[in-house]
């Protein structure tokens, strides 16, 4: 060959393959990972199954009998893309959640028998509504959309995410699904503007929030000469100098805040509570920073920043920051939901083997702190967990595929090793014949998600049960450490149990509309202005704290919080939302 | 002379196209790649701009969602956050500009001095370095070391008496901003400096030469030939750095972000991913993009103008 024409021949291939690179690069990204495990055999067994049944089948599921039983595999393979939560870092389980051990295993089990291709699709847990509008935007939004807030699936119907269902359609394919709702009374909340759009996983025990819980350091309890964990705000704070004397210095840690869920003020409230302050400002979404409540929050916050109980660099500090100083003996308290895998617990007891740790119990009374106007109540979860939506541009087949998973999902025995893995490996049988998790599964190649695979089968129920409390928190109740916390945990749901009995806890307020003020402002509010505003309430003089405080509140009222208000006490004031128990 | 006499005696260099492209094909056939990533990345994008325009809404596409005019706009100019971002955005770059757009040209004038070939070498590689650390590892280290009791500089200056209170570098506003525009500096100053030692490698080594004949010293080459030697550059590099006036760099803020500090470090960037993106409302985020640009495109238009009028070449 001429040295000519190699090097023509060299620029023509170089070129092809650059520009082959770069309309590649152009091509619709697909975000999800195949869960690709399908085996040379399963392939062979799903085409040939597919193959016999493309006479008889248009689609899956046949209109004569209910439930899996009805069910036929598809004609056409059908892709069925569902949302699962990346936790990154703050995870507790294996680290690719798009395609592992078990999203293989659903393929294998669900989606070869009935020719669905089953992808997972991970959604950032600190991004959630960003994630999913990327996804929109890209015109590739999962079949499920899945989410636990009520005010997040009312946003994306508004925003022409979801397509209503069928709900005759739905018990059809999905009877057991449905019958769940209907035992745990959540059909009512199916409807968005009067279409059902909402399909809604149960959540045990939901009108408490046992889950999450405190642990302190009971050694440091009884250094400071404290027999028990203080019940008011006033005797921890009498407890927290103690600490600072006894040489710990910042005790409470503390990292910056944002986003949802931050700075909650249910334990600042007035019991019982006005209707409609609960229902304009109850909410844990948007901080409510210019009520009573918001303000008894911060005041504390700025005692304890200012008597030097809290890190005076917490605003530089990520959470992470506030897990190590646990682990490493720093702090005095961590708060986090409980698992039987926890990862902070381990890193502790083998940090500090001779820790001693203890977890805060919620009294089964009220205890009201006039000084700090604090109690001892809490939020209860809403009585559903994950709500489940379709996106509008799933196909008919999709939808339908999307229905026998949560069917095939929310079978016991299909249920039952989601949640708990395979015998001898992720659990063992106890000698009451009960599951017990193995605490660390780290290295195993059927190594769970996120707190025993949650964040997989959250789409039936928010948390596993066996049946009763005693057995479900046994079941969640750490494992592998050397303290048992099994009463305290008990004790504690008792005691939330006795406060929500008793109207002292309430549920928040639920909105049957979307609030177009929410989507406005919602993001900012939370995201960008009540994280700097709080922080300037935290740290500022306590003699130039009410000042600051009715300031900055107006702020906040004029940068959107107002129309939030005014929206919903609209919507309250038109019977579009549920009412305070 | 006639035309035609003077036609015969001129070389004919007009070539045809056809004959060019013959001629030269495979590196016509090269530059199809730039050009088609310009193509895709450049002009394929440019549809998506009536988002500005539109009350975009990302599920219904563009069919969907209403078209609003310049309502987007009205309402961003209206936003104080906005106009926060903007002056901090204007006066950032401004500074970023006066500190950082001469610190490659002393740089490369020095590295350009030395005689150790590799002393310059390791020099430039030292320099060179920081630009290749992501913003994300630049602020986890500069948290490390500048945080206000914790940090290490503020630990060492304390523990040597010098200071009895830590300096809040990165939490209080007027020292942020050094902070800021100093690492910043320290960020690009190094990888700044190729472009002009490349363009002081093209000045003739003759001007040296008789320079130093007559007795000109290394102050007054430096200043006589090596500087109007990279004139040119300076001024296409300076056009064009004046076109980013308005942008900033999202990462480089995000990493130096809290709460403390959001009076000054609030800028276009930010406010483009924490209210546009951030919220999903991506008819914001482009219309703020839109004006970035186009103040961009005016500003380098009139100062390529302004050189031209300078006599200098100017970019365009």
């Amino acid at each position: 060959m001429k040295k000519n024409t190699l090097q023509k021949s060299v620029a023509v291939a170089l070129t092809g393959a650059m520009v082959m690179g770069t309309l590649t690069g152009c091509g619709s990204s697909n975000t999800t990972t195949t869960t690709d495990s399908t085996s040379t055999e399963t392939t062979t067994a799903s085409t040939e199954a597919a193959a016999t049944t493309t006479e008889t089948t248009e689609a899956a599921a046949t209109e004569t009998v209910a439930g899996i039983e009805g069910w036929e595999p598809f004609a056409e393979k059908v892709t069925l893309q569902i949302p699962v939560y990346d936790r990154g870092d703050s995870g507790n389980g294996c680290s690719d959640v798009e395609n592992n051990y078990w999203t293989k295993w659903v393929q294998e089990n669900f989606g070869d028998k009935y020719n669905i291709d089953v992808q997972y699709v991970g959604i950032t847990r600190s991004a959630v509504m960003n994630d999913y509008a990327m996804l929109a935007a890209a015109q590739d939004l999962p079949t499920i959309c899945m989410e636990y807030d009520y005010d997040k699936l009312a946003a994306w119907e508004a925003d022409g995410y979801l397509q209503p269902y069928d709900v005759e359609q739905f018990k059809q394919i999905a009877p057991t699904y449905w019958a769940n709702m209907e035992e745990n009374g959540l059909t009512g909340y199916t409807k968005l503007e009067d279409e059902d759009y909402l399909l809604l996983g149960k959540r045990p025990y939901g009108n408490t929030n046992y889950t999450f819980v405190t642990f302190y350091r009971e050694d440091w309890l009884k250094e400071a000469g404290y027999d028990e964990y203080p019940s008011t705000t006033t005797e921890l704070l009498e407890l927290y100098a103690k600490l600072v004397e006894n040489g710990h210095e910042y005790p409470l840690g503390g990292s910056k805040v944002s986003g949802a869920g931050a700075d909650q003020n249910y334990g600042f409230r007035d019991r019982p509570q006005d209707e409609v302050t609960w229902a304009t400002t109850g909410d844990y979404q948007i901080p409510a920073l210019s009520t009573e409540a918001q303000k008894r929050f911060l005041k504390l916050e700025n005692e304890l920043y200012n008597k030097g109980y809290k890190n005076p660099e917490y605003y530089l500090r990520d959470a992470s920051e506030v897990e190590a100083d646990f682990i490493n003996g720093k702090t005095f308290t961590w708060s986090g939901y409980v698992s039987s895998t926890m990862n902070v617990l381990n890193s502790f007891y083998e940090a500090n083997p001779d820790g001693d740790l203890g977890v805060v119990v919620c009294a089964d009374k009220l205890i009201t702190d006039e000084t700090w106007g604090s109690t001892n109540s809490f939020r209860p979860n809403n009585v559903f967990g994950a709500m489940v939506g379709f996106a509008n541009d799933a196909t008919e087949d999709e939808v339908k595929a999307a229905m026998m998973y949560m069917e095939w999902m929310a079978q016991d025995e299909n249920l039952f090793t989601m949640t708990w893995g395979e015998e001898g490996v992720n659990y063992t049988v106890g000698e009451d014949g009960n599951p017990v998790a193995v605490g660390d599964q780290s290295g195993l190649e059927q190594q769970q998600g996120h707190n025993n695979n949650v964040d997989y089968w959250m789409i039936v129920t928010a948390s596993k049960s066996l049946g009763s409390i005693e057995k479900d928190i046994a079941a969640i109740a750490p494992q592998g450490i050397p303290e048992d916390f099994y009463q305290d945990l008990l004790d504690n749901y008792y005691g939330q149990l006795a406060l929500y009995e008793n109207g002292d806890a309430n549920v928040d307020c639920l909105f049957a509309t979307s609030l177009d003020s929410v989507t406005e402002y919602g993001t900012t509010l939370k995201e960008d202005v009540y994280p700097e505003y709080r922080d300037q309430l935290t740290m500022c003089a306590p003699e130039e704290f009410d000042a600051l405080y009715e300031e900055l509140s107006q702020k906040y009222l004029d940068a959107g919080y107002q129309a939030i208000i005014d929206e919903r006490q609209a919507a309250f004031d038109d019977g579009l939302t549920t009412r305070l128990q | 002379m006639s035309k035609a006499k003077q036609r015969g005696t001129q070389v004919v260099t007009k070539t045809s196209w056809k004959n060019a492209f013959k001629r030269d094909w495979q590196l016509y056939l090269l530059v199809l790649f730039p050009l088609i990533m310009v193509f895709v990345f450049s002009y394929a994008a440019y549809p998506g701009l009536r988002m500005a325009f539109m009350d975009y809404k990302p599920a219904r596409g563009y069919a969907g969602s209403e078209w609003v005019g310049m309502a987007t706009f009205a309402k961003i100019f209206k936003d104080a956050d906005f106009i926060r971002a903007l002056r901090n955005s204007i006066i950032f770059n401004v500074l970023d500009l006066l500190v950082g757009f001469p610190m490659p040209i002393i740089l490369a004038l020095i590295l350009n001095e030395l005689r150790y070939p590799r002393f310059k070498k390791v020099s430039q590689t030292i320099l060179y370095l920081p630009h290749f650390l992501s913003w994300a590892i630049i602020g986890s280290v500069a948290l490390t070391m500048f945080k206000p009791s914790s940090g290490l500089v503020n630990i060492v200056l304390m523990a040597l008496g010098v200071i009895d209170e830590g300096i809040p570098f990165l939490n209080e506003s007027m020292h942020w901003s050094v902070t800021y525009l100093l690492i910043g500096v320290w960020q690009s100053m190094g990888w700044g400096t190729i472009l002009y030692l490349a363009a002081i490698t093209g000045i003739n080594g003759e001007l040296y030469e008789a320079a130093m004949i007559d007795g000109a010293n290394r102050w007054k080459r430096m200043w006589h030939i090596t500087l109007p030697g990279i004139k040119s550059t300076v001024v296409t590099l300076l056009i064009m750095n004046l076109g980013r006036v308005m942008g900033s760099n999202l990462e480089r803020l995000k990493a130096f972000e809290n709460t403390q500090v959001k009076e000054v470090q609030y800028q276009l960037a930010v406010y483009i991913y924490n209210k546009g993106i951030g919220n999903g409302k991506f008819s914001m985020a482009t219309a703020v993009g839109l004006f970035q640009s186009l103040i961009g495109l005016a500003l380098v238009l009139i100062s390529d103008r302004v050189a031209k009028k300078l006599g200098e070449d100017g970019l365009l």
